[in-house]
């Protein structure tokens, strides 16, 4: 009798599909959906990830709608500083589908978010939904709407022109106005405060919440244009830190496994939904840790490159070939990309001067 | 006192106008040393000189055309008039065409940017281009830079030579904000690095990011020759007005007759 197993492809057997394989170059990773095309319409949105990703496909030459960012080459790390070149717009890093159904639903005037200003303790204030953008802050509180209805508006814009979001899941862990269920991508204290910071409190959403809010963001989309496609992926950049009581390992582990989950249990129940493998790349333990930089965090450039050239190749486009295996401890030597921002960083460096 | 006037071929209209300077103040003894802009940016000094690279074989054959010399020695000059570096202007005054100033009150449909973000955005890059010209030329408390100068105002008329940014700009009520920005990075910037700055004088511009079209070089205009129309450079009666403007401020002196009247 013939076993399920006899028919299939190399792909489907631990030993054929990864310990062969290159952890570079992992053959029918990723088998696309649908097509993308140099010439789709591409939104990048999400947690730090999501930052590479926008950043290949810009350099690639690639459709990526960027209606705010400035036309011209300036300093990558200044333009990353006041959160230029990161993303399709000025948004930062949107680390849940939560944050970006309520992003979408505030720039279509459906949703207006709780306490949108912070203030610093330098008494400079922040947009409370996008803290890192303007590291000098501002001067006044209408300065802040001022700046964000205009970013409303150029969002709009570049969401009216999407055909494909490509959206990175960073976390499950989140801050919330428990009255208004208003969400906030950093804690009070962190940056900057509301003026009732006792009513925002910490959430960590579980499975359910996570297929409820890909479901709105998807929704979302069509209703805005019927040909909307989405495409998902996961941050394989642990967590800085958790608040949820657990060691931050099992904390890691859970955030990713429910967004893993909720990913890929959502782009199976809907044909204009894929999930692109990236985080299965980057911690593929084939590579032994070579895809992270000596702080077990960052993701090194080769591991970038790694998961992108994936994408390119599955729709079409050309890549280099992958160094062999006897040069990837000298491209390692590489320290990355140092302009990639992230507020996970700075809470980071806020942490390390506390102690 | 010996000068050499260094640059681009923007630096041609102050060579055009060696006769009146020379006239204008006999005290100094006034060399040049122009090469195209892409050659300029390219050379290298080698000791005391400066020039093509000997490998630059185009270098080499322009510098030999417009200098009669392959280098220029350095050493025997008191100071250095160096003209038309464009300091990432097209990058910078596209940035300005394409954005609103947050704490300004002018608003058009532009996407805002707070003026913290326009002056990190436009002060690194102009002190990156800077910082490049330093390592060529290192530390030499002579230099005085002068920009390139701004298109001539006519470039704002759609065809031939437009200038889109420049056109942009001028209409904008926060133009010489602007300016005042995009000015201050350049000053501040070659402080930084020991050199001095002089912008382009403000009787020779037509608005803010425009030159005036009386110091148009003669004979280019779209009329004059179609596709081939040059918005960019200048006359040499451009050039005497900047070498005033430089002898004036950075030697003290004033010139013994008055510029030639430009050509209209």
């Amino acid at each position: 009798m013939i076993s399920p197993y006899d028919t299939l492809p190399p792909r489907a057997f631990w030993r054929s599909g990864v310990v062969a394989e290159l952890p570079e170059a992992v053959q029918g990773l990723y088998v696309p959906k649908f097509a993308i095309t140099k010439d789709t319409a591409i939104m990048t949105a999400g947690s730090c990830f999501a930052q590479h990703v926008h950043r290949n496909l810009v350099e690639r030459d690639w459709a990526v709608l960027d209606f705010e960012n400035p036309r011209h080459n300036f300093r990558r790390d200044v333009m990353a500083r006041f959160g230029y070149g990161m993303y399709s717009a000025r948004y930062g890093n949107i680390y849940s589908a939560r944050q970006m159904v309520q992003l979408l639903h505030e720039a279509y005037r459906f949703e207006t978010p709780h306490a949108p200003v912070w203030q610093r303790a330098d008494g400079k204030f922040i947009d409370a939904q996008r803290p890192a953008i303007e590291p000098d802050g501002y001067d006044t509180p209408e300065l802040v709407m001022d700046a964000r209805n205009n970013h409303l508006r150029q969002l709009r814009r570049t969401f009216e022109s999407t055909e494909l979001l490509i959206f990175t899941l960073g976390l499950t862990e989140t801050w919330c106005h428990d009255a208004t269920g208003t969400v906030y991508p950093t804690a009070p204290g962190v940056l900057a405060s509301p003026t009732a910071p006792e009513e925002i409190s910490f959430r960590n959403d579980g499975h359910r919440a996570i297929m409820a809010d890909l479901q709105a963001l998807n929704d979302f989309g069509k209703s805005r244009n019927p040909n909307f496609k989405l495409l998902l992926t996961v941050s394989p950049v642990p967590l800085t830190a958790t608040a949820s009581g657990n060691h931050v390992l099992p904390a890691t582990t859970y955030s990713k496994s429910v967004l893993r989950a909720a990913a890929g249990e959502f782009a199976r129940s809907h044909d204009t939904v894929d999930y692109f493998p990236s985080f299965e790349v980057i911690t593929n333990i084939a590579a032994q840790g070579d895809f992270f930089e000596e702080n077990q965090r960052s993701v090194t450039s080769l591991g970038v490159k790694s998961a992108m050239n994936m994408f390119f190749q599955a729709h079409g486009e050309a890549v280099d070939a992958p160094a062999p295996r006897s040069r990837c401890a000298a491209s390692l030597l590489d320290d990355g990309d140092n302009a990639v921002q992230c507020e996970e960083v700075l809470l980071d460096a806020m942490n390390r001067s506390q102690t | 006192m010996k000068v050499l006037v260094l640059g681009t071929s923007h630096s041609a209209s102050v060579r055009m106008g060696a006769d009146w300077i020379k006239r204008a103040f006999p005290s100094l003894e006034v060399d040049y040393f122009s090469l195209p802009g892409a050659v300029h940016s390219r050379s290298l000094m080698i000791g005391c000189t400066f020039g093509p690279t000997p490998s630059d074989a185009y270098g080499c054959k322009m510098s030999q055309q417009w200098n009669g010399s392959l280098m220029v020695d350095l050493s025997p000059y008191a100071q250095i008039f160096h003209v038309g570096e464009r300091f990432t202007m097209g990058a910078v005054t596209g940035l300005m065409a394409d954005y609103d100033i947050l704490e300004y009150d002018e608003r058009s449909l532009r996407p805002v940017m707070s003026l913290s973000a326009a002056r990190a955005l436009i002060g690194s890059a102009v002190y990156d281009f800077i910082e490049g010209r330093h390592a060529v030329f290192g530390d030499d408390k002579r230099f005085t830079f002068m920009p390139a100068p701004y298109p001539l105002a006519r470039g704002a008329k759609r065809g031939p030579g437009y200038e889109a940014a420049m056109a942009r700009l001028n209409k904008r009520h926060t133009a010489s904000d602007w300016s005042q920005m995009y000015e201050h990075a350049i000053a501040t910037s070659l402080a930084d690095f020991g050199y001095r700055f002089i912008p382009q004088p403000t009787h020779t511009r037509n608005g803010v990011f425009a030159t005036n079209d009386i110091y148009a070089r003669p004979k280019t205009s779209v009329a004059d020759v179609g596709d081939k129309v040059d918005n960019r450079h200048t006359n040499a009666a451009y050039g005497q007005e900047i070498f005033a403007a430089y002898a004036q401020s950075q030697l003290g002196l004033t010139p013994l007759e008055t510029a030639s009247a430009p050509q209209l």
